[in-house]
């Protein structure tokens, strides 16, 4: 017994010890993208006050409808080596090389993570399931960690909450996600030194909607480039602040 | 002892949380425990799954479920206990979802492990693994706890929720398991 039990102790030692690094695996080369439709002119106060109440609700870990915070623990750091967290249930450190996390619930049932690298380009690089039990339909397989997966899917709905004397600009970039365009737009929140960006999919009507948020620091990612458009206060768009009459959802939904 | 400690494994080895002997008066935080025990929960889970990217899955989940009941821990420094019960239970919960899968998408299944795996362990050492993957669910849970995580009978009962007999005769009927097994394979 005392040698079956010496074995086994450094059996399972080896193989655990097998597991040296757990950083998040970069995605798989993005596959070809099935159509491409030309990036729409951005509906600037629309994505402004979508991006916006992302932000806000990032920033102020506010509840949306659903009940579900967004959540990014201010003393991680979400650079390269640092921790992300999110609400729907990502955990995971930043690999070297990307700059940022983006971190999302974009469905009740996954909650996907996206890199986005000095360059100014994003992927998506992880993805996961949350819910159990998984019922035998749907990709729910393709979801698994390190597999790509399109930023598209039930969009979290735009928040509403934009505490008074919070202000942002909004930038636009470009980026691809699995080869098919997609619009980047970027708020910076000066008092809390923050970047928000949220990505659309204007090649699909039905999801042509805020599908991902994106929390960094600023001045983490001097490539991208970084173009003021608006500064938003809450007096300019009072219809997203507390108290006053949520304004509709600017994009389509299925 | 300080090979435990190094791996971040025991909970009475490592200190609180964090893998550094305790002065008594640390408030473990979660940032702490996970950069400190991340590594360690997700070689835990391995051993119960099997591959590498479920494991981290599980010990994901683990750490979100501790996350949002972070507020609510009546005792911090019983984190740990609770993060290394949740690995297990998500183990298991992953190992059912595997067999659900199975039964419907075969091509579904999660990888399979890398060839070089087979290659760094020795043969002894293989045949060992597939005898204790092979063991019941529980049994299999018994052996990692009690000759990886070096957890005593009692720390084992308390992370699986069952009485110290209990743990104590899965133990026993694991070890006569893992021993027929492995004679009648020679």
């Amino acid at each position: 017994v005392k040698d079956l039990e010496s074995s086994l102790r450094r059996a399972l030692s080896a193989r655990a010890d097998l597991v040296t690094g757990t950083a998040l695996r970069p995605a798989s080369p993005p596959r070809p993208a099935r159509r491409r439709i030309p990036v729409p002119v951005l509906p600037g106060l629309a994505v402004a006050a979508a991006v916006l109440a992302v932000v806000v609700a990032l920033t102020a870990g506010s509840a949306g409808p659903d009940g579900r915070d967004w959540v990014l623990l201010p003393s991680l750091d979400p650079l390269a080596g640092g921790t992300a967290v999110s609400a729907a249930g990502w955990v995971g450190t930043v690999p070297q090389g990307w700059s940022a996390v983006v971190v999302d619930d974009v469905d009740p049932e996954t909650s996907t993570a996206c890199l986005s690298s000095a360059d100014g380009s994003c992927r998506v690089a992880l993805s996961r399931t949350t819910s159990d039990p998984w019922d035998g339909r749907g990709p729910t397989a393709d979801l698994s960690r390190g597999r790509s997966y399109e930023c598209a899917g039930r969009s979290s709905t735009p928040r509403t909450l934009v505490p008074s004397g919070r202000r942002g600009y909004l930038v636009t970039s470009a980026c691809t996600i699995e080869g098919a365009p997609a619009e980047l737009v970027r708020l910076v929140v000066p008092q809390y030194g923050l970047t928000a960006a949220a990505f659309r999919r204007p090649d699909d009507p039905a999801a042509a909607e805020l599908v991902t948020a994106l929390l960094e620091r600023l001045d983490v990612a001097p490539g991208v480039p970084r173009v003021e458009l608006e500064e938003l206060t809450c007096d300019e768009l009072p219809e997203l602040c507390p108290g006053r009459t949520p304004r509709p959802s600017p994009f389509p939904t299925s | 002892v300080e090979r435990a400690v190094a791996s971040g494994r025991g909970s009475l080895l490592s200190g609180w949380l964090g893998g550094r002997p305790t002065t008594g008066d640390e408030v473990p935080t979660f940032e702490g425990l996970y950069h400190s025990h991340r590594l360690a929960m997700v070689r835990l889970a391995i051993l119960l799954v099997d591959d590498q990217a479920s494991a981290e899955d599980v010990v994901q989940d683990a750490f979100a479920g501790l996350h949002a009941r972070w507020s609510r821990l009546s005792d911090p420094a019983r984190a740990l206990a609770y993060l290394r019960t949740s690995v297990v239970n998500g183990s298991r919960s992953s190992l059912r979802r595997r067999r659900t899968a199975r039964r419907y998408v075969p091509a579904h299944e999660p990888p399979a492990e890398p060839a070089d795996v087979d290659l760094l362990l020795a043969e002894e050492q293989r045949e060992l693994l597939a005898a204790v993957r092979a063991l019941p669910e529980r049994q299999r849970q018994v052996v990692v706890l009690r000759y990886w995580s070096d957890l005593t009978e009692a720390e084992i009962a308390d992370t699986l929720g069952v009485s110290r007999g209990t743990v104590k005769s899965t133990a026993s009927r694991a070890l006569d398991s893992l021993h027929t097994r492995l004679e009648g394979s020679r």
